[in-house]
């Protein structure tokens, strides 16, 4: 989009422009074209699993100070909700690392060097930006999640491909990455991103805000591939 | 404290522990190594000073949030440090030729985001001692590699801008190094893990490495 395109632009076109931006410059899932590859294992299921364990303690942290920020309605109900949905998550995660062989917060070897590693941590340090420096609509339009967005897309894309291939996927894992978007949640992820644009912010903001969320949360599939030989 | 305590219990050894992990420069360093090589373009610049630019507001509103957390003294120096800068950027701005209206517009690379979104990150979540050894990582590491890009700049063939060569000659500001070893000792005796916050350190070392490389084409 035009710099100048955005200036009035309402909730739904940014939804539209960023799913636009997604297919004419798509990102790419370096565990999907293993998955392909038929190169995915055990390791690189529970590198996905560790990794997202990291991002649901920072988006916990980040959710909370954009509470304290925008305490009003409809962000404030929108943010409790995103916060209940991701505690929800971790409970579930936790299970799926268990089928897995691994415990969340164990100081495994990988888990270690996941902790240290700058891209497996980008998405944490991208929300936190985001709650820190974020407007009502950045934060809103980055929490709007399309089905076949970078998370919901990408970890379904993931999972059919395993499974097509006959490979062996923990039903609780194949479960929790082929979960959809809540459509209430982006409903009102909309509202908030029209609340805050309404308000006077920018759109042109707002849609890097997206933009950027999407090559962050890439990452979780980018970092997940690079399994070293003989991880455990 | 037990006598069996590893050596880096002390901030001071942390300190030395980072500056010893710190690749070597300026192989290290994408910018410095393109720099070195005169390669570095007017395009070069100009990301790398609005990369600067988004730092700089990150800073700000990152150094606040750690403020409201741990009322400690090297958070207003360092609010100082940052709101300072934001002028002396915005000269460096107008000197390569940005306009106002794509200053304005925080840089769409998110690789330029790899510094403030891992500040902000240390605001939210890092104690007391991961905060103080990041922000000695920074001032150590950023401050140094400034002036090896003033330098290069300097020797470069290009014309380049006296405002950038100026901004990137100025010395850590005193006292900001002894108030991160401060704060990061305050945090190890309050019991915060070493080991950790060495780690946290050599995370930001590592985000700094990738703000340099946020100027240079992808």
């Amino acid at each position: 989009m035009p710099e100048s395109g955005s200036d009035r632009a309402s909730a739904a076109e940014l939804v539209t422009e960023l799913a636009r931006l997604r297919g004419a410059e798509p990102l790419r899932n370096p565990m999907l074209e293993l998955a392909r590859n038929g190169l995915v294992t055990v390791h690189h299921l529970r590198r996905v699993v560790l990794v997202e364990d990291m991002y649901h303690r920072a988006e916990l942290a980040a959710y909370g100070l954009l509470l304290a920020r925008f305490p009003h309605s409809p962000a404030d109900v929108l943010l409790l909700d995103v916060a209940r949905t991701v505690q929800g998550a971790r409970g579930r995660l936790a299970s799926v690392a268990r089928s897995l062989g691994i415990t969340l917060g164990a100081a495994t070897p990988t888990a270690t060097a996941l902790r240290r590693d700058v891209a497996a941590h980008g998405f944490c340090g991208f929300v936190s930006w985001l709650a820190v420096n974020g407007g009502q609509s950045a934060m809103a339009l980055a929490l709007y999640s399309e089905p076949d967005g970078i998370y919901y897309g990408g970890g379904a894309a993931i999972v059919h491909e395993l499974r097509g291939r006959g490979q062996d996927v923990p039903d609780d894992f194949a479960e929790y990455y082929t979960g959809v978007p809540s459509e209430e949640q982006n409903d009102r992820a909309l509202e908030v991103v029209q609340n805050g644009l309404d308000s006077g912010e920018s759109p042109s903001a707002a849609l890097d805000a997206g933009r950027l969320c999407d090559q962050y949360m890439a990452l979780l599939w980018t970092t997940a591939a690079f399994a070293g030989k003989g991880e455990r | 404290m037990t006598l069996s305590a590893p050596r880096h219990d002390t901030a001071r050894a942390v300190a030395e522990e980072l500056a010893s992990a710190r690749a070597p420069r300026p192989a290290g360093n994408d910018f410095l190594v393109r720099l070195g090589e005169d390669r570095v373009t007017a395009d070069d610049l100009r990301r790398l000073v609005r990369a600067e630019t988004a730092s700089a507001a990150g800073e700000l509103s990152a150094y606040a949030a750690m403020a409201v957390r741990y009322p400690h003294p090297v958070f207003p120096a360092l609010l100082d440090m940052a709101y300072r800068a934001v002028p002396r950027i915005a000269a460096c701005a107008r000197a390569t030729g940005l306009d106002a209206d794509r200053l304005a517009r925080p840089p769409t690379r998110f690789s330029a985001y790899a510094y403030p979104a891992y500040l902000s990150w240390l605001a939210l979540n890092a104690g007391r001692a991961g905060i103080g050894a990041a922000i000695y990582a920074d001032l150590d590491g950023y401050y140094a590699d400034g002036l090896l890009v003033a330098e290069g700049l300097r020797a470069s063939g290009a014309k380049v801008p006296g405002e950038l060569v100026d901004y990137y000659s100025a010395p850590v500001p005193d006292g900001l190094c002894e108030g991160s070893l401060s704060l990061l000792q305050e945090g190890l005796d309050a019991g915060d893990d070493a080991a950790d916050a060495l780690r946290l350190g050599r995370m930001m070392q590592k985000s700094l490495d990738g703000f340099w490389r946020s100027a240079l084409p992808e």
